[in-house]
Order: C-alpha cells, then sequence, then structure tokens
C-alpha cells in the first residue's frame, strides 16, 4: 500500500457537551481516523449521531475534551507555534517524572512483596494497584514527551537532544516571521499588479524572502534529523519496557509531525483558519440579509489579508465568476437571489483564502435535486482545480455514493465502518450501515413487501449512550457481547474499517490503534 | 410496502369504477406583489380516487404547496384564487366562505406539515393538541376524545401514549412529532389527507417507519392522500399515480411506474438525471441548468424552455397543451407531441 500524504489525523477525539444537572451530552467518543490530502471525505450518520460536531471540533469551533488533532496542511516549522517551544523545555521534566513514578511502583512492589501474603491480603492488592497506577503514570509522562520527541524520550543525552530541538524551533521561526513578511509583500505588489505597473522590485524582495525562509526550515529540520541520530542509542532504563522495539516504536508512532490544533493560541489558531474553511447548510442563514454578497466575500479579506479595496474588489469579482456568478451579483443582497445562487456565494467565501480543508456541513441538503447536482459539479471541478480537501458531511448516501472518495459512518458519536465508497456500497459490513443503505429510497418501483428491513426505534440518547455497542438497541443481529463490551474499529479488510462484534470473533491481528498506524 | 396492483387506467382498478374523492379543476391561484397580480397556479387539475396516493413533485417554488394552501383554504391574505373548482366528494367548495369551508372541510381534509415542530403549538400539550380537533368537529366531551386520542397514538406507533399526552412537543424527537401530527390527523377519519413533504426533515430511517405508517392508515380508512414531495425515491414508495409540476403548471401525470421508468418530459427526464442513484455505480449526475423562473418572470411559450435542451422555436412562443401519451399518462410538451405525430 502506498502511503498517502495525510491532511488530518485524529487521536481519539472526544467531545462531551455539559448540560444542565451535572450532566453530559457524549457528542464523539474516541473518533480515530485520518483524511488524506486531496481527498473528498464524506461522513454520514442519522441527525444527532455527531457528524456537524465531529466536522467543528476538526476545526476548533468547539474545544476538543480530549484527544488530538492533528493537522498535517502545513508544517510545524512553517507555522512554529508556541506550545512546541513550551514542550521542548518540559522534556526533562518528562523524563524525570516518568523515572520518579517508575521508581515508586518499584518501592511499592517491594513493599508489598515483603508483607505476608496471608494475613496482609487486603494492603498488598492495594499496593499494588498504586503500584499500577504509578507505572501508568510513568508511561503517561512518556507519552506527552514522546509527542515532541518520539522514543527519544527514553534517551540518556535528552538534555543535548533538547538543545538540538531548541536550535530547530530558533530556525523555524525566524522562518516563520519570514513568512508573514512575505505575506504582506504580496498583498502590495498584488497592489502594484492591479494599478497597472507590477512592482518588479517586490517581485524579487518577495522570492529573496522565499529562499530565506526555505533555508531556515532546511536548517530546523537539519537540526532535528541530527538528533534523531540518537534514536535507539543510549537509552534509559527509566521503565522496564524501554528496552523492547516495539514500545520504541510505538512511542515514535507518537511523536506528532503535524500540528496539534488544541494547543495553539487564539492568534496561531487564527492564522490558520485561512486554511480551513466551513460552508453551511442554509445558505440563507449564513448571509447577512442587509449586506451585499460582493461585501459579504471582500469581508473575508479584510479581516485575513492586508490586500488594498482595489486588489480585495478585483478578488471578489473574479471569486464570483468562478463560482458561476456573474460580476453584476456584487452589488446584489442575499434576497434577490435564489437558494443555488446563496450557496454559491457560500462557497466563494469558503474558497477566498485558497483553503487546504474545506468542511461542507451538508452544504447541498437545503436544495432542489437539479440545483444540487449543480453545485455538486461546481465543488468537484474546484477540489480538482484547487486541490481541495473535502469533508462532507451529510445524511444523504446517494449523495455521497457519487461525490466522496471514503465514507465515514456515525452512529451516537461512534464510528461504525470506514471504508472507501465502493467497498461501504458494494459490502457494507456494519448492521447500521445496512440497515440506512435499505432505508434509502430509491426512485426504483418494486412491488415487493420491504417492511422487514425497516429500522426500528430511534437514536438512543446521548446523554445516556447504551452500555457496550452503541447500536445495539436497534441492532437486528444483536449478539450477548453487544451489550457489554463495545467493539473496536479494526480493519476487517484492506482500507476497511468496522466497529463490530460481528467481525471480532474471525482473526484479529491488528486492533485498533495499530490497524489505524497501517492505514 | 404492499401497494396492491396500481390501475392502468386511473378510473379503474379491480374492473369497477375508482370513486372519486377530490376533484380539482383548471385552478388559478395568484400571488399580489406591489400591488400586481402574478399567476402562481396556472391551470391545475387531478382528481385522488379513493385509497390512492397521489404524488405530487416538483422543485421548491413549482407550487406544490400552494396547491395544497388553495385545496385547504390556508392562503396567505395576498393570495387570490382567480378560478377553478375543488369538489370533495361532488361537493363544490369554493363557492363557500372561510368559515363554512372550515366547518365543512376540517372534518374531512386532514393536512400534515412537513415542519412538526413548528406545525405544532410549542405552549399547550401533545394531549390538549391532540383533542382539539375531536372536540371542535366532532363535539366529544374531553374524556371520550382523550381515549380515541389514546387509542390513535397506540395505532401510529407511539410507546407509552399516556405519558405522551402530559408532554410538551419540545420533549418529543422529530420522528415522534409527526407521528403525533399523523395521528392528529387520522383521529377524525378524514377521507381525504394532505401531506406536505411530510418526511423530509426526518432522517431516512424514520422517514421509512413514516411513510409505511401513512400507507397502512391510509388502507385501513380508505381514503386520498396527496403527497407532495420533491425526492423520486420517496415518490417510487408511495406513489400509486405521480403528477410533475413546474413553475405552476402541470408537465406531466402518469402512475408511477410511467414516471419513475419511462418519464417523458424532459424536466421528469433532467429531475431523475439529477437525483444521485445510490445502487447504480457508474452514475453522472447531470444538472438541469439554471434556476426554476421566479413567480414574478414572465416567460413566453413553454415555461421550461429557458432551461430545456431540445427548445425550440415553437416551444418560446406557444404553450403546450397535455397530450394523453397512453392511457393515463398525460405530457404537457411540443417535442413529445411532435414525436407522437
Amino acid at each position: 500500500m502506498t502511503e498517502k500524504p495525510v491532511m488530518f489525523e485524529l487521536k481519539k477525539l472526544k467531545k462531551y457537551f455539559r448540560i444542565k444537572h451535572g450532566l453530559q451530552l457524549h457528542a464523539l467518543e474516541d473518533i480515530s481516523f485520518r483524511i488524506f490530502k486531496g481527498e473528498k471525505f464524506g461522513v454520514v450518520g442519522e441527525s444527532g449521531c455527531g457528524k456537524s460536531t465531529l466536522g467543528r471540533t476538526i476545526l476548533q469551533l468547539y474545544p476538543a475534551t480530549s484527544g488530538a488533532c492533528i493537522y498535517h496542511g502545513k508544517t510545524l516549522e512553517e507555522v512554529s507555534p508556541k506550545y512546541v517551544k513550551k514542550e521542548i523545555t518540559q522534556l526533562m521534566k518528562y523524563q524525570k517524572r516518568a523515572q520518579e513514578f517508575y521508581q515508586k511502583s518499584l518501592e511499592l512492589e517491594a513493599q508489598a512483596s515483603a508483607l505476608d501474603a496471608q494475613t496482609d491480603a487486603s494492603k498488598i492488592a492495594e499496593l499494588k494497584a498504586k503500584a499500577k497506577e504509578c507505572r501508568k503514570d510513568a508511561s503517561r509522562q512518556l507519552r506527552e514527551g514522546s509527542r515532541t520527541v518520539g522514543s527519544l524520550i527514553l534517551s540518556e543525552k535528552l538534555p543535548e537532544i533538547a538543545r538540538l530541538f531548541s536550535l530547530a524551533q530558533k530556525e523555524s521561526e525566524t522562518a516563520h516571521v519570514l513568512l508573514k513578511e512575505i505575506q504582506e509583500l504580496e498583498a502590495q505588489y498584488l497592489q502594484s499588479q492591479v494599478s497597472g505597473s507590477p512592482d518588479e522590485q517586490l517581485a524579487q524582495k518577495i522570492a529573496e524572502c522565499r529562499r530565506m525562509a526555505d533555508e531556515h526550515i532546511a536548517k530546523s529540520r537539519e537540526y532535528k534529523e541530527k538528533a534523531f541520530e540518537f534514536r535507539g542509542k543510549d537509552i534509559l532504563p527509566i521503565t522496564e519496557r524501554c528496552m523492547d522495539p516495539v514500545y520504541q516504536a510505538k512511542l515514535d508512532s507518537n511523536y506528532e509531525t503535524g500540528i496539534n490544533l488544541g494547543k495553539l493560541t487564539r492568534e496561531e489558531m487564527r492564522a490558520l483558519r485561512r486554511d480551513m474553511q466551513i460552508v453551511f447548510q442554509d445558505p440563507a442563514a449564513s448571509l447577512d440579509p442587509r449586506q451585499a454578497v460582493g461585501k459579504a466575500i471582500e469581508e473575508v479579506f479584510i479581516i485575513n489579508t492586508d490586500y488594498s479595496p482595489a486588489v480585495r474588489k478585483e478578488k471578489t469579482l473574479t471569486l464570483l465568476e468562478r463560482v458561476g456568478l456573474k460580476r453584476e451579483h456584487y452589488d446584489y443582497y442575499p434576497h434577490q437571489l435564489s437558494g443555488g445562487q446563496k450557496q454559491r456565494v457560500g462557497i466563494a467565501r469558503a474558497i477566498a483564502l485558497d483553503p487546504k480543508f474545506v468542511v461542507l456541513d451538508e452544504s447541498v441538503s437545503a436544495l432542489d435535486v437539479s440545483i444540487q447536482a449543480q453545485i455538486l459539479l461546481l465543488l468537484d471541478a474546484l477540489s480538482k482545480e484547487k486541490n481541495l480537501t473535502y469533508f462532507f458531511i451529510t445524511h444523504d448516501l446517494g449523495v455521497v455514493k457519487h461525490f466522496c472518495d471514503r465514507i465515514l459512518v456515525m452512529y451516537l458519536g461512534n464510528v461504525c465502518e470506514l471504508a472507501p465508497t465502493k467497498k461501504l456500497f458494494h459490502k457494507p459490513l456494519h448492521p447500521y450501515t445496512t440497515s440506512l443503505l435499505a432505508a434509502v429510497p430509491r426512485p426504483v418501483v418494486h412491488k415487493k413487501s420491504t417492511q422487514e428491513s425497516i429500522l426500528q426505534g430511534e437514536v438512543p440518547s446521548a446523554v445516556a449512550p447504551p452500555p457496550g455497542c452503541p447500536f445495539h438497541t436497534r441492532c437486528p443481529k444483536r449478539m450477548e457481547i453487544c451489550m457489554q463490551a463495545k467493539p473496536e474499529l479494526a480493519e476487517i479488510e484492506p482500507e476497511h474499517f468496522v466497529a463490530c462484534h460481528l467481525y471480532s470473533k474471525a482473526e484479529r491481528a491488528p486492533s485498533g490503534e495499530n490497524a489505524l498506524a497501517r492505514q | 410496502m404492499d401497494r396492491g396492483q396500481p390501475p392502468l387506467h386511473p378510473e379503474q382498478k379491480n374492473g369497477r369504477r375508482m370513486e372519486k374523492i377530490l376533484e380539482v379543476k383548471d385552478l388559478v391561484t395568484t400571488f399580489r406583489i406591489a400591488k400586481k397580480e402574478y399567476p402562481v397556479l396556472r391551470g391545475i387539475s387531478f382528481d385522488i380516487h379513493k385509497n390512492e396516493t397521489l404524488c405530487m413533485v416538483g422543485e421548491s417554488g413549482c407550487g406544490k404547496s400552494v396547491t395544497a394552501l388553495t385545496i385547504m383554504d390556508l392562503l396567505p391574505l395576498n393570495a387570490n384564487v382567480v378560478s377553478g373548482s375543488i369538489k370533495l366528494d361532488n361537493q363544490e367548495l369554493t363557492v363557500f366562505s372561510h368559515k363554512e369551508r372550515k366547518a365543512l372541510c376540517g372534518e374531512k381534509m386532514g393536512m400534515i406539515f412537513q415542519e412538526p415542530m413548528t406545525a405544532l403549538n410549542p405552549l399547550l400539550t401533545i394531549g390538549y393538541q391532540l383533542t382539539e380537533g375531536l372536540r371542535y368537529h366532532k363535539k366529544l366531551d374531553s374524556k371520550t376524545a382523550r381515549e380515541i386520542a389514546l387509542n390513535q397514538l397506540k395505532k401510529v406507533g407511539v410507546a407509552n401514549p399516556a405519558e405522551r399526552m402530559k408532554q410538551f412537543p419540545f420533549q418529543l424527537s422529530g420522528g415522534l412529532r409527526q407521528r403525533i401530527m399523523i395521528a392528529m390527523v387520522m383521529s377524525l377519519q378524514p377521507s381525504i389527507i394532505i401531506a406536505d413533504e411530510p418526511t423530509t426533515a426526518l432522517d431516512v430511517t424514520i422517514q421509512k417507519q413514516v411513510l409505511a405508517l401513512l400507507n397502512a392508515l391510509k388502507k385501513e380508512m380508505n381514503a386520498g392522500v396527496l403527497f407532495i414531495t420533491h425526492d423520486l425515491g420517496v415518490v417510487a414508495e408511495i406513489a400509486d399515480r405521480v403528477i410533475v409540476l413546474y413553475s405552476g403548471t402541470k408537465v406531466e401525470e402518469g402512475p408511477v411506474e410511467t414516471i419513475i421508468n419511462a418519464p417523458k418530459h424532459p424536466y421528469t427526464i433532467g429531475l431523475m438525471n439529477a437525483m444521485p442513484h445510490v445502487d447504480k455505480d457508474d452514475f453522472e449526475m447531470k444538472a438541469i441548468p439554471g434556476t426554476i423562473p421566479h413567480i414574478t418572470e414572465d416567460i413566453s411559450g413553454c415555461r421550461f424552455h429557458p432551461r430545456c435542451a431540445y427548445a425550440t422555436d415553437r416551444c418560446r412562443k406557444e404553450i403546450p397543451q397535455a397530450i394523453e401519451y397512453d392511457a393515463g399518462h398525460f405530457v404537457a410538451c411540443h417535442k413529445v407531441e411532435e414525436e407522437r405525430r
């Protein structure tokens, strides 16, 4: 399997909403998957399954309760977020704490074994539990550290490694400043272009800055590579697992090459927002009725760029034409446009800043079929032209089938199935997917009764989700185990992930996490 | 869903004449916008028979809902029914005043709306709203009305109905609310049910449940159903006959098999091609260019010609008349008519 470049990586993403009486609404439960660059990733499920929450949590419009959302659209070197610097200074602490916790657990175990097994049984159990807790703490510390440096967290030479990493960080900070400067210069250059005399000096200056930034980024990478030469050498026996190459590989897989969006500061996230946009379901509600649509699009530039008014207007007019509207529409108000046209404005706003990732939250659901097809064709053309990655949220299986490359099926905040479109439609494995497919009304007149394929009941409350598999209350193939244990997401066939006990009896060599790593 | 053998000819079923329950003829409704009258319905005619589901299909703005509201006499104040006749059980309705119609039709015609949340009063309990019709139209005392309502709730598949009667609409899920709406309509035993996109706001699994329920109740009460939708999948599932509307005119009418499998009007064909098909792999989505015209737009000849790939000069000048292509299959298109010649 060739390794596809990843755009987003979700690691055990959880989102709970606190509601009254101290109750929590479990909107997302341990969601882990990857979105590849340039793919059209579809998410389907009934209302209330958490698909919109997922889209918004990825965009950091909702802060995640736990778990990580890692963005690979830009490199760490380009963005140089502040949290990395902080993490580097913490590295020694992580290592030291891990050692302390492990020592403590050893001490506790020693105490336990010194006691008499007959008389102090309860105390021994207590000590052992404490020891276990300490070990967990130790590996937790190591895991935290490994996010920044991978298995190097185990190295004896950690101070040297931390030094190299902070040097790398300094280089990338310089690069980041340069990149910001480039943005400003580009705005000036565009202005000169619009006024008719492109400033060649500026163009040269931009090229110069870019070259310098690239140099710094390369240097930063060099430092990191140097640091990684320590990999597998001089390993401190912090815990008993440290010498195990499997464990080391696991720590290495924790190493974050992307940007952990949850840890960014407000300003950093704001700067990154240019890369990730959203198009909403109701085009009328997402536009200000008292603002001309041209102004609505221009607002994006006013907020995010330093473009001069002339540049902004020119860009807006080109955008209007690109999404299939006319230049005259610049002065139209939303009520003068039809639903499809309003949605085109929404799309123009979303693609204005050349994003890399666009969440389409039921963006075609409110449109008539003939208009829906127009908008889908437009989105398809845009994705090819601008190499966009789509996160397409919908409840319409017909639309995902013809629009998306891979599809994620969600139920009650959990992932049921994740597969390439063809596989999902030809061989749906999860019983929920099967019933969902059966329920889609088809434009085929068939006379035989389909009563038995109707899924009974409704989606249970996410405040008190059922124990075990969340779907067991409605599942036609329910077994004993479904009521007790929650099935893990596993790769049943290549690229086909399912969370269902029906398939767990079969040989399941790679369990959830490992399988994902191979994805 | 067992629909039985749909009639080949709408007038005939099992060899005997089917009873017409609702007859709509040449209905013209106009809206007044800025002191000018604009036609929204441009002469719509159709019949509904007992135990028959007639689906009305079209994009938003084509006049589906206005047809329903005209029949129910629920039009907004700036609307005006210019001409046409609506006969319920052979009784002409258009001659009556609003008040008289309310008394006459309230019982016999029931309407299910798209958004159950907005159709139910958020301040009143389900029980009160369910029994209101029974108390008002059937003049029942509240105890009897309650019992009938409870029974009706059971019939539409609501678990622990006694509990539900005490609840308010916001405490129920979308599917449950729609069931309440259906129960409310059914408790009066209407002879005609008008359902305006009753499942559009529901999830597919719930939609399937609601469609099955509607179908079962229709059969039980021998009622006629006017089902408004834009989803051709739903049409295939529930309809006996279909009419396709475009911009206030009926462009095609026929038995469901014909409309789904062998549509003739370019607009109906366009709709079929634009709908992503779940079962087909090599399906290529084709959009209908342009948008549905606004009612204020004046289009000569066929209303569809600006979006039609086959438009000729004749289409631009002359309004096409419906021709009977097959028994019970009517098409209003110059191209189809010319091909038949």
